[in-house]
């Protein structure tokens, strides 16, 4: 009980919940089922995205190219679905997004791990690249209307939920958000690959020296996180109904803040998808909210930043306070490197 | 480790190439444009102006630098700048950057300068982040010609599809009679600093007060970034927070088709008024189901190509050939004829040109093949 207590986990949960009482006094609406639905329906391309970069931010790297990555995805994706007039099965047109997307995170990953570059910078010069590539070359027409096949799925959903005069219903889309967190999960808790990616981002040398394949790492990290963002692109725009490349542009570092938020060490080595689901879950209910309880769209701005600000601030404390008080590398993440502190020490 | 080295440089030089390749995309557009009339070849043809006037083609060379490529509505103006350099053989052409970036459109005037083009037609995307390089293009003896900037300082005339402040109140006259003059509505815009969303809004709050007093404005002016995803989340949140809000004004063209969506899924299409700006090709499957009422566009290709228009006629003027560029001008574009002049150069403002050329479209006369761009 008191392990629970300390974790960062823990106070997340504390302002998530202490920002759904503050919006549901102020406004009863917030409670309702079709609210609900509403949040978690939103939150499922962001949220793909940030699972995925969260392994990314673990490993000690960065990624900002995503955004860039998943408009590439979707627009490829629908522009040729139009252009051969598609009708068959959507499953094709998601695998389509799905490998583009793989495709062009393989290529960061390798061009990180190989030249040992900073992610950061390699990221940002890809983004512009991929966009930049997109724009130029496949043209950027926006696509107004989906073909028959993906239109059906944007309007398919799970169940609906009435309450009072509101109607939500949940996308079939958000099966993938799921998806995306388990399989996240289990690499990070139940794989040798995980402990490797803890390991890499706690004390690259130590984990080199313990016989993790770092680069190898690496570049599963970045395919896995361009992966991801062709898949939240394709929902993105299966949602949306229509196609257009400067969607989702910028949207990074509301991606980034949620994972930080979540308690994910910004230099790496200690995350969890619990903590990115609830740093997620603020990121999506204020941004949400806003309207709720009566702020002036004027506003809305600032006060999603000063959540961000405060919410980070707490992150990084509590990341401080266990860092002062368990100096060694790899502090906050359980069970699952205990053998690697083992190696790391032998060094 | 030189490896390394070499790819950083190559990599870095990649970054500032993607960038600079962003800013000069006259040759990037190229491929777009040539794409495009073949979409859509019939309306191109007949879009703009019935007649080509001028007879011999003069000497001129005019870029059009719009807010940014890639959105339908700039394809399309593209489509009319090409049409006038077709009907006058005029060396006319647009250019862009991918992205709405105020810098990086600064960064293409000073390109255009550096070419020396005879005239530069503009829509800014922040008009005062280029009062300065549209000086500098001025004092190079380069004719300015703006669109969507009423209040710019540097150009030689500025000429709007309409005037704002009527265009603002003919939506809140079409929202109070579909609502009976009663009950809630709201107002979206795409951007909180765009000055037209801004003016469109406010002009139809004014509008509304004034005839419509028992209409109210609820959450005014919800900020969607031109995201259609943004606006389908906020005009949900709007539902929830206001249950008896009917009335939706959008501003972006991608506003009012994702209030659209937030509307069928409630299954309030009956029961719900939907206007603002937008085009068929964005919002033409939301008129058919009835969860959009009217959209309201002018036809960016109509723009470009008076824009054009105008700036040959400035130029011929300096020239000393041809009419006075003066109130009551006509362009051969549709809508464009006997244009009113407001000169707003003694408060350090441009003259201003004003057209009534918008178009109201409704689930009736969606299909004209006209409005299909």
């Amino acid at each position: 009980m008191k392990k629970i207590v300390k974790t960062n986990e823990f106070f997340v949960a504390i302002t998530v919940v202490a920002l759904c009482l503050f919006i549901g006094i102020r406004n009863p609406v917030f409670f309702t089922g079709a609210n609900a639905v509403s949040l978690l329906k939103n939150s499922v391309v962001d949220g793909i995205m940030a699972f995925a970069l969260m392994l990314g931010i673990i490993a000690g790297g960065i990624d900002v190219s995503f955004p860039a990555i998943a408009v590439c995805s979707f627009y490829l994706t629908n522009k040729l679905m139009q252009t051969i007039d598609f009708q068959g099965s959507v499953v094709l047109p998601i695998l389509m997004a799905v490998a583009i997307g793989t495709v062009l995170g393989f290529i960061n990953g390798v061009i990180i791990a190989k030249y040992n570059l900073p992610a950061f910078i390699v990221t940002l010069g890809t983004s512009s690249v991929f966009h930049g590539l997109l724009i130029s070359l496949v043209g950027s027409r926006q696509i107004g209307r989906l073909q028959p096949p993906l239109e059906e799925m944007s309007k398919a959903s799970l169940f609906t939920v009435q309450s009072d005069n509101a109607v939500s219903s949940m996308p079939v889309t958000f099966i993938f958000l799921v998806v995306i967190a388990v399989v996240v999960h289990i690499i990070l808790k139940y794989t040798m690959l995980g402990r490797g990616i803890y390991a890499v981002g706690g004390d690259r040398v130590s984990a080199e020296r313990a016989g993790f394949p770092v680069k190898g790492i690496q570049v599963f990290v970045y395919t896995f996180i361009g992966m991801a963002a062709g898949l939240a692109g394709i929902v993105h725009s299966i949602q949306a109904r229509m196609a257009i490349p400067t969607d989702l542009m910028g949207n990074e570092m509301l991606i980034i803040a949620a994972v930080v938020l979540g308690g994910t060490n910004i230099s790496g080595g200690s995350g969890t998808v619990i903590g990115t689901a609830l740093g997620l879950a603020l990121i999506t209910i204020t941004k949400n909210s806003l309207i709720l309880i009566g702020i002036p769209s004027t506003a809305q701005r600032f006060v999603l930043g000063l959540i961000i600000v405060a919410g980070t601030a707490v992150s990084a404390y509590q990341a401080l306070r266990n860092s002062r008080k368990n100096p060694k590398i790899l502090a906050d993440t359980d069970t699952p490197v205990k053998d690697v502190e083992g190696g790391a020490a032998n060094v | 480790m030189k490896a390394r080295k070499v790819l950083a440089l190559i990599l870095s030089l990649a970054m500032a190439f993607s960038l600079a390749a962003c800013g000069g995309s006259s040759s990037s557009a190229a491929p777009e444009s040539e794409a495009a009339p073949s979409e859509s070849a019939a309306t191109s043809e007949e879009a703009p102006a019935e007649e080509s006037a001028p007879a011999e083609a003069k000497d001129y060379t005019i870029a059009t630098v719009v807010k940014l490529t890639g959105v339908a509505w700039f394809d399309r103006m593209e489509e009319g700048v090409n049409q006038f350099a077709e009907d006058t053989g005029i060396d006319a052409f647009q250019v862009g950057d991918s992205t709405a970036d105020p810098a990086a459109q600064a960064k293409i005037i000073e390109d255009m300068i550096a070419q020396g083009v005879d005239a530069i037609c503009v829509v800014p995307n922040s008009t005062e982040s280029l009062e300065a390089v549209l000086q500098k293009a001025r004092e190079a003896g380069i004719v300015v010609i703006s669109h969507e900037a009423a209040n710019i300082q540097n150009a030689d005339y500025d000429i709007e599809a309409f005037d704002n402040a009527l265009y603002g109140e003919h939506f809140a006259q079409q929202l109070g009679e579909l609502m009976g003059g009663k009950g809630q509505y709201t107002t979206f815009v795409g951007s909180l600093t765009a000055t037209s969303h801004n003016e469109w809004c406010d002009a139809s709050l004014a509008y509304q007060q004034e005839h419509y007093p028992d209409m109210e404005l609820v959450s005014p002016k919800n900020e969607t970034t031109e995201d259609a995803e943004n606006a389908y989340q906020k005009a949900k949140e709007l539902l929830a927070a206001y249950p008896d809000l009917v009335g939706f004004q959008g501003s972006a063209m991608t506003d009012i088709p994702g209030v659209a969506r937030a509307i069928e899924e409630a299954g309030l299409a009956d029961s719900t008024y939907v206007i603002g700006t937008s085009l068929v090709s964005t919002s033409g499957q939301y008129l058919e189901t009835g969860a959009i009422d009217i959209i309201s566009f002018w036809d960016p290709a109509l723009a470009g190509y008076a824009m054009n228009e105008l700036a040959v006629k400035v130029l011929d003027e300096r020239a000393g050939v041809g009419e006075a560029v003066a109130d009551g001008l006509s362009l051969t574009a549709d809508g464009y004829q006997d244009l009113k002049l407001v000169d707003n150069t003694a408060n350090g403002g441009t003259k201003v040109f004003y057209a009534n050329a918008w178009i109201d479209v409704t689930k009736e006369n969606m299909d004209d093949p006209a409005y299909q761009f």
